[in-house]
């Protein structure tokens, strides 16, 4: 275990030394502020948009920081040669991949907390109220939603470019968060063998869309059932421990020459 | 690495350059510059866009609550904050005639007839949801485990902001007519709230802009018709925007196979009623006349024309009898 926060460590160092998220982060707040500063109707206390707007900056940039931060740890380990060091090391690849897993998600749920204090900020400036229960409950379904994506990306990373991993795995999720929830459906009026492939791909699938609370938190709807909490939570334990392990079987077989 | 990033900054600064050049050709020609700089930027698009934001101010009407296009199939179409204004007057099934008594025609008031049928009432914030309103709540429940258990995330219950809530749609209808000043529904959608959430003078100004972007509109006319008839100044000036109304009506419909209807009995219900209400029973006769014919409630209107004609016959019977 102290191996796996050991290279933990070294991830969490990294991103406090990249720019990407003091980059992401300065935009969003950029944006955010100049989009609070307009008025419509002569109305100042309009709150809503600005929070929407907001939200769904952090939601892209927390997904562009761990999609990258998850997809570069391997090939950049991998390209420096710094990767034989590790290994000469007691230490198993396994364990690697755990320690980069652990780093980039701790790392990512460390960005998520500035991001929400800052988002807590501008809705109370704006709102004058704070449903603190809401905004913890959001912070921890998107953290574990990260958590999937980064596991994600890592596998991604094993098998193919860097580029093409983001890309891909951007474009997946922003995919499955749109339509995702929709594939029943889309089966279910489908038919036939399409209808049957679309089903797979429906229970196939990590369903993110089930850890966007944003609707709820801009509109003000009461907490989420403690239950229902746990039953994400669990959902969510299964598809990263999937995941990582599909990862670590690919990464064990991996050539690193 | 080098390259590709000079090659983005000499793309982003032809875009720039070519956006910079179009918008000062604009203005020595002296057209309205955020407009057409939207257009040329998003083209056609941005008719899309501005549906987009109008449906996105039906969203936040219900508080995020919203059908996804598979509900909305099962359902009803349509952006409901547009279907409910024109449900005041009571569309489907309900045309109103002249001899539907609508009371104070205050916010929120709902008319007895007009209950639960598609849409009800005066605004859709006046009536409760059951499972027999067409679009309370989709027809189809999570019929799998994800279904089901995505749904305890999301928001859950039919519900319509107020108490001044409101107020949060502005900025998306706002959005919307920027996006595409021919948008008329968001003018018309945009002047109620403006009038609902107590700022008439906001509606006014909003709905003529309205005008201005489109000048042969009878939904604005007849929206500035109702705001003016709301605010009771000037029941001559409301009588003008009703008849105005009426002409725009007939110059978009006429000869049409199919002519808007149902917007024109919404019209004329409305100009007998004022013209009714100033006195003037010829022509408050007339426009019942021609709503009886295009309405679906002909006994009613039938019956308001009867009485018309008695108050018309008692008025040049009195002379006589003196």
């Amino acid at each position: 275990m102290n191996r796996i926060f050991a290279v933990a460590e070294v991830v969490i160092r990294e991103l406090i030394r990249r720019k990407d998220f003091y980059v992401l982060f300065v935009l969003t707040a950029a944006i955010t502020l100049l989009m609070g500063s307009i008025t419509f109707f002569n109305e100042d206390t309009i709150a809503r948009y600005v929070k929407e707007i907001c939200l769904l900056l952090i939601w892209l940039a927390t997904l562009v920081i761990t999609v990258t931060t998850a997809g570069r740890q391997l090939p950049a380990e991998k390209e420096s040669r710094t990767i034989f060091p590790l290994l000469a090391k007691p230490i198993s690849r396994t364990e690697v991949l755990l320690g980069k897993f652990v780093g980039c998600w701790l790392a990512v749920g460390f960005t998520l907390i500035v991001f929400y204090l800052f988002f807590g900020v501008i809705s109370v400036a704006r709102e004058h109220e704070l449903p603190l229960v809401n905004y913890l409950q959001a912070i921890w379904l998107h953290w574990l939603m990260l958590g999937i994506v980064g596991a994600l990306a890592l596998v991604g990373s094993l098998l193919l470019t860097p580029a093409a991993n983001v890309s891909i795995v951007i474009l997946g999720v922003l995919g499955i968060w749109t339509v995702g929830e929709f594939l029943n459906q889309l089966a279910a009026r489908t038919g036939g063998l399409v209808g049957w492939v679309t089903y797979a791909v429906y229970f196939a699938i990590p369903h993110l869309e089930i850890f966007d609370l944003r609707e709820r938190i801009i509109h003000g709807w009461e907490p989420v059932a403690w239950g229902a909490m746990g039953l994400a939570t669990l959902y969510a334990a299964v598809y990263m421990a999937m995941l990582l392990t599909l990862a670590a079987l690919l990464f064990r077989r991996k050539p690193l020459n | 690495m080098r390259r590709p990033v000079l090659m983005l900054l000499l793309l982003m600064v032809c875009v720039l350059t070519l956006t910079g050049f179009v918008l000062r050709e604009d203005a020595l020609r002296g057209r309205d510059n955020s407009k057409s700089a939207l257009a040329v930027i998003f083209g056609d698009g941005r008719r899309l866009f501005a549906n987009h934001f109008l449906t996105k101010a039906d969203e936040y009407f219900h508080r995020g609550r919203y059908p996804s296009i598979f509900e909305m199939a099962e359902t009803q179409p349509g952006n409901h904050l547009v279907e409910s204004l024109g449900e005041e007057e009571g569309n489907e099934p309900h045309v109103h005639g002249p001899d539907c008594d609508h009371g104070a025609e205050e916010p929120g008031a709902v008319h007895p007839d007009h209950a639960h049928d598609g849409h009800a009432g005066d605004e859709e914030s006046g009536h409760e949801h059951d499972a027999s309103c067409a679009h309370a709540e989709p027809a189809g429940k999570p019929d799998d485990w994800i279904a089901r258990l995505a749904s305890r995330f999301e928001p859950d219950r039919h519900v319509h902001l107020e108490g001044g809530g409101e107020k949060e749609m502005l900025p998306w209808i706002q959005l919307a007519v920027e996006m595409d000043p021919h948008n008329v529904d968001a003018y018309t959608v945009g002047g109620y709230w403006l009038w609902h959430m107590g700022k008439p003078v906001e509606a006014e100004r909003f709905l003529r802009d309205g005008l201005r972007n489109n000048p042969d509109s009878p939904e604005i006319y007849f929206e500035l018709g109702r705001l003016s008839e709301r605010r009771a100044k000037d029941s001559r000036l409301t009588a003008n925007l009703y008849a105005l109304s009426l002409e725009k009506w007939h110059r978009a419909n006429d000869g049409l196979a199919e002519p808007d209807t149902l917007a024109l009995a919404q019209i004329l219900g409305r100009l007998g009623r004022v013209k009714e209400s100033r006195g003037e029973l010829d022509a408050a006769l007339e426009c019942y006349l021609q709503l009886k014919a295009v309405s679906h409630s002909a006994e009613g209107v039938q019956r308001q024309i009867d009485s018309i004609r008695e108050q018309l016959a008692r008025q040049t019977h009195t002379p006589q009898s003196r």
